[in-house]
């Protein structure tokens, strides 16, 4: 069955989440970094980073039943928040090579306090460490769709592009593709729980440099093993379900230095486990979820779904 | 699915008119900008003791700066001298001059200075060309470019800025059969500091 009005309503309501997301994100960041080179520039951008890994790794699945066979469709909008510790707000910054004395501050991350932190040099020089964003959660949304099923497998898909052509909000694109297959299929009929196994892979890039070309392209992989369980049937049930996943992310950024040089920065790839805990509903025709995992950087993801189930 | 339908678009319009305020906050961040300044100077001297004065009009270079970064002299929060460097632009002779000195800045719109800003010794021209050599720079003269940033920003002031050197001494010394020929300049890096609001998007 066909439903030609739902994707535009999709796709306006993940314009407005992602326009904030892409306002938050590419918004002045690349001045701050300007005043960044090296281990300095990779201190302040590191929570970014790990969040941005962190959010396109959640949120990919909200049970683990697939079924052996059959026609199925939805279509899915997705919340994912990475949420920041204490230790995610400062770095260890280093005074640039031209200033002297070489200090050691402790300086405001990305997502840090908006303030920024003098260190006092010879002759009465200062040098100004620039503040953050002051976040504490950093958070993307993403429309996903799901179909299947043949031999027990599902394919999830999620795909956004969008450039507006203003340099205050740059541009956003996702990108992602992924199987899942049915471990339940294999087992007796009585097995208390469902079990799924698959992957998912991602590519994000968000903003543009001075340059035109992108100031953050990331990578992430994932692939686990969930299980479920529901309770109730129909139009009406509750279906816990938990998940162990090994989570890979990489990220680069390309920016121009205040010198005027141009800095490739590559945080190289990043490899977390993962536990998922989390809770779906069904209410008629509204099916929604919310889980919250427990990695190297914790997270939160929640959505609604719409289609044949 | 018309119901599906319109439960989104409700949710768009939800989250439309709620943007300003339920899901995004205000965030004040201190954003910082850098730019330089610099000053050119021509030596042409058949005397190893000289002094060579070059004139600049430091609102305009800041407001340069301002310009480049999209940015207005009433945004800035802090202006601060962060370091200094300089280097020989030209030079065609074969003599390796060797030179001492000092840079002194002094005001023209208001009494201030002259003060040193930097001192430089037994600097071999040739070997300077093309090439930046870090300066230290000294609190006296900082604190009169420092003073000047603050009243451009404060006080709406239009500093102007002599920058003079003053030779210590040339080896070998320059004589009228033996002129010393040389360009150079000097750049002061500055920070500039601008708070910024903005809306973002935080859910926890």
């Amino acid at each position: 069955m066909r439903h030609p009005g739902l994707p535009k309503a999709i796709a306006a309501c993940s314009l407005l989440i992602l326009l904030w997301a892409s306002t938050c994100s590419a918004l002045k960041i690349e001045d701050q970094l300007s005043n960044y080179a090296g281990d300095n520039a990779k201190g302040y951008l590191r929570p970014l980073a790990d969040a941005i890994g962190t959010t396109l790794n959640s949120g990919l699945y909200q049970s683990a039943y697939i079924p052996k066979n059959g026609r199925y469709f939805s279509v899915d909008l997705r919340v994912m928040s990475a949420l920041f510790s204490t230790d995610d707000k400062t770095f260890r910054a280093t005074t640039p090579a031209d200033f002297s004395p070489e200090q050691n501050v402790s300086a405001p991350t990305v997502i840090g306090d908006g303030k920024s932190v003098e260190a006092t040099g010879t002759g009465g020089t200062t040098f100004i460490f620039p503040g953050g964003f002051d976040l504490s959660s950093f958070s993307i949304a993403a429309p996903q769709v799901r179909f299947g099923s043949i031999y027990g497998t599902e394919a999830i898909m999620r795909y956004f592009s969008l450039n507006v052509g203003s340099s205050d909000l740059g541009s956003l694109s996702l990108l992602g593709f992924g199987l899942r297959h049915s471990i339940s299929q294999y087992l007796n009929e009585d097995f208390p729980v469902q079990l799924a196994g698959g992957f998912f892979w991602q590519t994000f890039k968000l903003g543009k440099n001075k340059e035109g070309g992108d100031l953050i392209s990331a990578n992430a992989f994932s692939f686990g093993v969930q299980t479920s369980k529901k309770f109730g049937k129909g139009w009406a049930y509750a279906e816990p379900y938990a998940g162990v996943s090994l989570d890979e992310y990489s990220l680069k950024t390309k920016y121009r230095f205040e010198s005027g040089n141009n800095i490739d920065l590559d945080f190289g790839s990043n490899t977390t486990g993962r536990l998922t805990l989390g809770v779906a509903g069904r209410l008629a025709i509204i099916n929604g979820h919310i889980e919250y995992s427990v990695a190297s950087q914790n997270s939160v993801s929640f959505g609604l779904a719409f289609g044949m189930f | 699915m018309k119901i599906a339908i319109s439960v989104m678009l409700a949710l768009a319009a939800f989250l439309a008119l709620c943007g300003g305020g339920c899901l995004t906050k205000e965030k004040v961040v201190d954003v910082v900008v850098t730019g330089e300044t610099c000053v050119e100077w021509t030596e042409d001297h058949d005397s190893p003791m000289y002094t060579t004065p070059a004139l600049i009009d430091y609102s305009n270079e800041i407001d340069q700066i301002l310009q480049d970064n999209d940015l207005d002299r009433s945004d800035i929060k802090r202006a601060v001298v962060e370091s200094a460097s300089y280097t020989v632009t030209s030079f065609t002779q074969a003599t390796d001059w060797v030179v001492s000195g000092q840079i002194t800045v002094a005001r023209n719109d208001v009494t201030a200075g002259p003060a040193t800003l930097l001192e430089y010794t037994g600097q071999s021209i040739p070997a300077a060309l093309g090439v930046t050599i870090p300066a230290t720079l000294n609190s006296a003269g900082v604190e009169i470019l420092n003073q000047a940033l603050y009243d451009y920003i404060h006080s709406g002031a239009h500093p102007v800025m002599t920058f003079t050197v003053v030779s210590g001494g040339v080896t070998p010394a320059p004589t009228p059969s033996s002129r010393m020929i040389f360009g150079w300049k000097g750049c002061i890096k500055l920070q500039v500091v601008v708070e910024e609001s903005v809306e973002l998007p935080e859910l926890f």
